[in-house]
């Protein structure tokens, strides 16, 4: 059994990657080491072969299929759980004040090219993570037929925070995130939090490593099932049960 | 032209005194004050005469009144005013409750004086340019704004509910409503909103995330609060994305800055270089007086703005959407 994680090839940064990785093209290709892991260009043919073979298999959530929901030796990862900078807010919201409940409004927005709600459900799981089950939330959508599109969600988490969380389908990627801490603000847009200026000569803010990917995947199990079922239905204005 | 201030409750009466004395053959010509030591001390900084009766500072040579008080008398006083005859620029919000402000304006048509409400954000070169581009059809279709508003808490009579009215979102809202129904034309109908303390011990919201519905559909949110802190570069923010069919477009209204870096209480400071959208509010009041033209920000736009802050507040006790109809 091989380890295989399906990713945009362009949106992963290995330089620092410290697993022994080796980038394949067919499944057909792959070693049967399994201190090794290899990277693939996303293809749902060869996503199936790999299942179906019982190698451990990454993919990312939005090319998550009905069919490869029902899969076991599947992991899912998210974008966002991914990116260096989360990562970096996640470290430092986690280092609550001894004694002090987490307080705060939580602003994040992107704009993607994706034409679905893969981007929005995806997110939400990372950050239903991070803050906990909603209290309540209030969706309001633009035609989403209509280009471009544009969702706005508002989510009071309950224990003092308060999210606005947003998404524009439209012709870029973006993303930003704000939070409004108790005497701590912590503020990032990959627009403008980029190395290369112009700020397209790069997309660097917003990729990741193997090694993330491995670590924050999730099991394609019965409990992500319902919970990304959940999601769906609050996205579509359902209860939150 | 004379100019008298009625309270200077709100840190804006000072600011609108020093645009006044900038301004060629205009006069700051009296300050009343229910504060004798505050109305004492801005009539000798101003060098200006202090009235400590309202009717007395009324019935002096006046053409127009600020009126700088506390919310929750900005009524009685811009009430006594109209029927003085004087032209009234009031702080905003325009009133705590939807009947002062429907009093005030009634009062002021009856007594045909001007009533202007001070939203010195649409005075912002970022944000009329913006205005110009929206007007040019430059957008397209208008689908979403977001919008914030955030600040420092300014403590005192702000975080008494029985003189301010609210919280943040009251003393928030206001400013980015407004510039989204002059952009748009349309009115707000729909509003949902959380709100809470989260940021200081306070009997006041001092933070509130809110969803609007326009009544052509368009949708907005807004971030309301105080949530800035004195070490933070700035005061606060005004800013507006509008994201429209043909592009998508944002403006800080105070985005105009340099960074001082320095080791004192703040390490890094924006100084803002962009138009002093207090003077330019106060310099378009004394010309509307002049010129005896309609204000440019109504009194009608002071309730309208007004009503969505006030659903904000409903819709958290009600905990649903409240229209406005």
């Amino acid at each position: 059994m091989s380890r295989i994680v399906f990713a945009k090839i362009d949106k992963m940064d290995n330089r620092t990657t410290l697993e022994n990785l080796i980038t394949c093209q067919q499944v057909s290709d792959l070693h049967e080491d399994k201190q090794i892991v290899h990277l693939m260009e996303l293809d749902a043919d060869q996503m199936e072969q790999a299942i179906e073979a019982g190698h451990e298999v990454y993919v990312p959530y939005d090319e998550m299929t009905a069919s490869l929901l029902q899969k076991d030796n599947l992991y899912v990862y998210f974008d966002l759980a991914n990116y260096p900078f989360y990562r970096t807010i996640q470290g430092i919201m986690d280092k609550k004040e001894e004694g002090q409940p987490q307080k705060g409004i939580f602003r994040y927005r992107r704009m993607t090219k994706e034409q679905s709600d893969f981007p929005l459900q995806s997110d939400l799981y990372v950050l239903f993570s991070l803050f906990g089950q909603p209290k309540s939330y209030h969706i309001k959508r633009t035609n989403q037929a209509k280009r471009p599109a544009h969702t706005i969600l508002m989510v009071d988490f309950g224990e003092g925070v308060l999210a606005h969380i947003e998404y524009t389908i439209a012709d870029k990627e973006r993303v930003e995130c704000e939070w409004s801490g108790i005497r701590k603000i912590l503020e990032f847009d990959s627009e403008k939090m980029r190395p290369f200026e112009p700020a397209d000569e790069t997309a660097l803010p917003l990729l990741y490593s193997v090694d993330t990917v491995l670590e924050t995947a999730v099991a394609c199990n019965e409990s992500y099932r319902q919970r990304m079922e959940q999601i769906k239905t609050w996205i579509n204005g359902g209860d939150l049960t | 032209m004379k100019i008298g201030i009625m309270s200077f409750a709100h840190m804006h009466a000072y600011s609108y005194a020093e645009g006044m004395a900038r301004l060629p053959h205009v006069e700051l010509a009296g300050i009343y004050d229910d504060d004798l030591e505050r109305g004492k001390a801005a009539a000798e900084k101003y060098e200006t005469t202090f009235y400590a009766s309202q009717e007395a500072f009324l019935a002096a040579h006046l053409d127009a009144v600020i009126v700088c008080s506390e919310n929750s008398k900005h009524k009685e006083m811009v009430i006594a005013a109209a029927q003085a005859g004087k032209h009234i620029l009031c702080e905003k919000p325009i009133a705590t409750n939807v009947a002062d402000a429907k009093a005030m304006i009634a009062a002021c048509e009856e007594n045909e004086v001007i009533l202007q409400i001070a939203y010195p954000v649409r005075f912002s070169s970022p944000i009329a340019a913006l205005k110009k581009q929206v007007d040019a059809g430059e957008f397209g279709e208008i689908i979403a704004f977001r919008t914030t508003n955030r600040g420092l808490n300014p403590g005192g009579w702000f975080i008494q509910k029985d003189l301010s009215g609210g919280g943040a979102v009251v003393d928030h809202t206001v400013h980015m409503v407004d510039i989204m129904r002059w952009y748009t034309g349309k009115e707000i109908t729909k509003v949902h909103a959380y709100m809470d303390s989260y940021f200081h011990q306070i009997d006041v919201d001092d933070a509130g995330l809110l969803t609007f519905e326009f009544e052509n559909g368009i949708i907005a949110s807004h971030d309301a609060s105080w949530s800035r802190f004195d070490r933070y570069p700035t005061w606060g923010d005004a800013t507006i994305e509008i994201i429209g069919t043909e592009k998508t477009v944002r403006v800080d209204a105070f985005g105009e800055k340099l960074l001082l870096y320095g080791d004192g209480d703040k390490s890094l400071e924006y100084v803002v270089f962009g138009t002093d959208m207090d003077f330019s509010l106060i310099r378009d009041f004394v010309q509307c007086v002049r010129e005896k033209r309609a204000p440019s920000i109504t009194g009608y736009d002071g309730l309208k703005s007004l009503e969505v802050a006030l659903a904000a507040y409903e819709s958290v006790e009600k905990k649903e959407t409240i229209e406005i109809v």
